[in-house]
């Protein structure tokens, strides 16, 4: 693993989002606190609701115009963030921070060619000429192994795979060299095998040119190979915080354990049943009142049910539970 | 139960052949799975099966009466033995019909019976799949995609089949409802004996529900045999790559093969063996091997099966 | 059914078009009887004269209140509408849902028919058929209904194509439904809202035909005598009314309004009903206790 140097790319404390009109706001992430260090791979993991596309979206500055953000700390690269405006923002992120997103299908303009889009970054960004910033262009798709990029380099998105599309965006991103890669499920969508080489690619990344990575997944077993660190989330917060290697053997809180043992693994015998968790996990705009996991935790009790609880740390990490076993 | 005999599938308006040379024997009371990535062509064998596409060539037989053809004897006998769950949630049950006139009406199929039989029934399937009683007037999307997908195992269980074809039916869940399904699904083949074809990508599901597994790849299967031994000692370098991909919890990154490219397009099939452009143990890689470009393989005819020149063992 | 009425009411134009329709209604069933006296007496000494209180909106070339006859007119103008949305309807619904059912080449063959059909000039077409019939109200009607049936025909050709894929059809047909349910409940089920605000949003569009058609003098004919007031329609107004358009633009101004509100308010009434036909809207939201309730 790369080494992981101290200072922080992205330092976040106390994020809240929330969407909707004005008089009727939902709240969707409750004060989600996330920092990256320099060569770090973090990832978040979390389910339907859980909130983890909308914090990844607020660190990468895209959230809709529709939505209300507040923090009370955001830097990236030393640079305050949270009290600069939209436009000084993109400016301080432009060419730092690239986003890959899920649907290879929508995260290209179809309407462009390959080459240009990719151009574009460098000329905006960097001042490149024209022909220098093609010439980037070319190199980048060879450098994320797209075969031919001379010839790529002037097709359409529609001429691309959903896996080329992908190795693109991330070549985009690897324009200008970013410090930061915000990857929301970029390889939900792909075949396993094709999601393998998308996600050494990413790997790669980090490890020559030391990019930090956000990796957002319901895949908890893809977050725990790929991260060195893992946020777990659940109804808009974050419950536990571990580092990826403690991940199998060390989870405390009730819902990651339950989901560690939902998933149908290759390795374990055949008739060891999977742990289920009754009910489903809430939408943003209905999460209950306290712990938002005590209506299907087995451990929950009143007090469970009336206050939410904090996210505490310990030895290996943080968990927001009352219930889970904590140092003395 | 289901044998299928050389089957082969076009799409009309398209020159290739999206499957071809199928061959797949499922006995009563076993599940077997289909897996592959796409391009694959496992949607398209179910497809078939139910009749939903045409086959171009081959033979399918349930129970030993030809149901290939969609008319006459074969297409009822099929109707009445043959149903299928599929994959999204939201797309799976008619928006503008409550959950108790659905499943009503998949009762009413079965020959013979009444409507008010049919009603009547419905309480039951209810109660197999774990849905409450009161919730027959409910609309699709009063319910979150688990229970749509629990409504429509109940739906097909309707019509009394006694095979049932499972595509991707847990690919658009949550996780922690995936084992929901998949645990219910295993309780209904030990309650009411039916056998099952499930279809997905994902190997850790099909090792938990299936018997026995078949791995197809641009339309063929490559290999096929007991869930244990194909997924822990595979033949073929295909399943070994597609085993290697997957991402397990708690083991270390050390990844052997990293295949490189898409899965094949079965519209552009190299002639020979259809995977080795793919290869990592092919002619790309070893000069000696010329033949997988040029010889299709065959089936070996073991219980452990497959189609490859220079298998793993 | 309390679900449903909130939903057709439940928007400001939905509510608003339901109270617009209801007065439409009444003129065109009182309008001739109420108000046919004050729109076909004519007065040849006070022709043209502006608004006053005795003419609200003045009078016409022939000395006959602008706005009685506006008032009137809602009758003709609306029957020749609706009959001519109902035949567009009637032949491009069957039409399109036919070629649906029968699929395959037909249905592609039928496509390029259709379009090639919406692509013909309505006037043009419009023209054709009232000189097979004989020029009149009923002809008009039928030339308009003509006009527009492929605009319906295209609609369900294209709506129905999105559903027939779906996965819930396939399990239909899997379960052996027979090609007629499958049509009606599952096919034009789905798409039954699209459909109800394209009849309702066309009928607009319809009026104006109509309407131009007898402003052309192809529709209905000027009738002097005892049935004058049922032959009063907005088009054979703004064709009177145009002529005399410098001195007395309320003549054609009247008509013209009514046309807009009636095609306004059957447009809005056509959103407003197609709400109803949409689960989500009628039924109320669940909560996340009673969802998950199920799940144990």
């Amino acid at each position: 693993m790369t080494a992981v140097a101290n200072d922080p790319v992205l330092e976040i404390a106390d994020l809240r989002v929330a969407f909707g009109p004005t008089r009727r706001q939902t709240e969707v992430v409750h004060g989600v606190s996330l920092s990256v260090k320099r060569g770090e791979i973090v990832g978040i993991v979390g389910e339907s609701g859980s909130g983890k596309t909308v914090t990844a979206m607020a660190a990468a500055s895209l959230l809709p115009p529709g939505s209300q953000t507040d923090t009370t700390t955001w830097r990236f690269e030393g640079a305050d963030l949270r009290s600069s405006s939209r436009r000084a923002r993109a400016d301080a992120l432009g060419g730092r921070l690239a986003v890959v997103f899920q649907d290879p299908m929508a995260s290209l303009n179809p309407a462009r060619r390959v080459g240009a889009q990719m151009s574009d970054v460098v000329r905006v960004h960097a001042g490149r000429s024209k022909r220098d910033a093609a010439a980037d262009a070319v190199d980048r798709l060879r450098r994320v192994r797209i075969a031919g990029p001379d010839r790529r380099v002037d097709e359409y998105p529609h001429q691309f795979s959903g896996g080329m599309r992908q190795r693109a965006m991330i070549a985009m991103g690897l324009m200008t060299p970013p410090a930061l890669l915000v990857a929301d499920e970029p390889t939900t969508a792909l075949d396993v095998t094709v999601q393998a080489d998308v996600m050494a690619l990413i790997v790669e990344m980090n490890r020559t040119e030391g990019t930090s990575v956000v990796l957002v997944s319901h895949n908890i077993a893809l977050i725990a190979e790929i991260c060195h660190r893992v946020l777990v989330m659940y109804g808009g917060r974050i419950v536990e915080e571990l580092d990826a290697a403690s991940l199998a053997t060390q989870a405390r809180h009730p819902y990651t354990l339950a989901l560690i043992g939902s998933v149908p693994r290759l390795d374990s015998p055949r008739d060891h049943p999977l742990v289920t968790i009754p009910g489903a996990p809430p939408d943003a705009g209905m999460i209950p009142s306290g712990c938002a996991f005590a209506p299907r935790c087995p451990l929950a009790d009143d007090d469970c049910r009336s206050a939410v609880p904090l996210l505490r740390p310990h030895a290996t990490g943080a968990v927001a539970c009352r219930k889970a076993g904590l140092d003395p | 139960m289901l044998t299928i005999e050389d089957l082969a599938v076009k799409y009309p308006g398209t020159t290739h052949r999206v499957v071809e040379r199928v061959d797949l024997e499922i006995a009563t009371g076993e599940t077997l799975g289909l897996v592959g990535e796409s391009g694959s062509g496992k949607s398209t064998v179910a497809r078939a099966i139910v009749g939903l596409v045409a086959a171009e060539a081959g033979r399918i037989e349930i129970d030993g009466v030809d149901t290939t053809e969609g008319s006459g004897p074969g297409g009822a006998h099929r109707r009445r033995t043959v149903q299928m769950v599929f994959q999204d949630p939201a797309a799976s049950l008619h928006p503008r019909l409550t959950v108790g006139v659905a499943l009503t009406e998949a009762a009413s199929v079965v020959p013979g019976r009444s409507h008010k039989e049919a009603t009547a029934r419905i309480g039951e399937l209810l109660d197999l799949v774990g849905i409450p009683q009161g919730w027959s007037d409910r609309y699709p999307f009063e319910l979150s995609g688990g229970q749509r997908q629990r409504v429509a195992v109940a739906r097909a269980l309707a019509a009394e089949p006694r095979l049932i074809l499972l595509d991707e039916v847990t690919a658009s869940l949550d996780v922690s409802i995936q084992a929901t399904v998949l645990n219910l699904l295993r309780e209904l083949q030990r309650e009411l004996g039916l056998t099952y074809l499930a279809i997905s990508h994902d190997l850790a599901v099909m090792r938990y529900l299936c018997d026995r597994i078949a791995v197809m790849e641009a339309g063929t299967i490559c290999e096929v045999g007991d869930a244990d031994a194909v997924l822990g000692a595979p033949l073929h370098h295909y399943t070994d790559a597609l085993i290697d991909a997957v991402p397990v919890l708690g083991r270390a990154r050390d990844r052997r093969i990293i295949l490189t490219g898409e899965p094949t397009d079965p519209a552009d099939r190299p002639s020979g063996c259809s995977f080795h452009l793919r290869c990592p143990a092919g002619p790309e890689a070893r000069a000696d091997r010329e033949r997988c470009r040029t010889e299709v393989p065959t089936r070996t005819g073991d219980p452990h099966d497959v189609r490859c020149h220079y298998p793993l063992h | 059914m309390k679900g449903r009425i909130r939903a057709l009411l439940g928007t400001p134009t939905g509510a608003i078009s339901v109270v617009l329709l209801l007065a439409i209604l009444v003129l065109a069933v009182i309008g001739p009887a109420v108000f046919g006296d004050a729109a076909t007496t004519t007065d040849f000494l006070a022709i043209l004269q502006p608004s006053s209180s005795a003419h609200p909106l003045g009078t016409d070339g022939a000395g006959r209140d602008i706005l009685a006859r506006t008032l009137v007119g809602t009758r003709l103008s609306l029957v020749l509408a609706l009959v001519a949305v109902s035949i567009a309807a009637g032949i491009g619904l069957l039409f399109g849902a036919a070629l649906v059912t029968i699929g395959g080449r037909t249905e592609r063959v039928g496509g390029t028919v259709i379009d090639t059909w919406l692509g013909f000039p309505s006037i043009l077409l419009s023209v054709l058929i009232i000189a097979i019939l004989e020029p009149g109200a009923g002809a008009a009607a039928v030339a308009i209904g003509l006009s527009i049936a492929p605009f319906f025909a295209r609609i369900t050709l294209s709506s129905a194509a999105g559903v027939v894929n779906l996965d819930y059809v396939s399990a239909a047909r899997l379960l052996g439904l027979s090609r007629v349910r499958i049509g009606t409940r599952y096919v034009l089920g789905s798409i039954a809202d699209a459909l109800v605000v394209a009849v309702f949003s066309m009928f607009g569009q319809a009026l104006i035909a109509v309407s131009a058609l007898s402003y052309l003098g192809l529709g209905v004919p000027a009738d002097v005598g005892s049935s004058e007031r049922y032959s009063i329609d907005w088009g054979r107004m703004l064709n009177e009314g145009i002529e005399n358009f410098r001195q007395r633009p309320a003549g054609a101004l009247g008509p013209a309004v009514a046309i807009a509100i009636c095609g306004l308010a059957f447009g809005w009434f056509g959103d407003a009903l197609g709400r109803t036909f949409n689960p989500r809207l009628v039924v109320r939201r669940r909560t996340y206790a009673d969802i998950s309730a199920a799940d144990s």
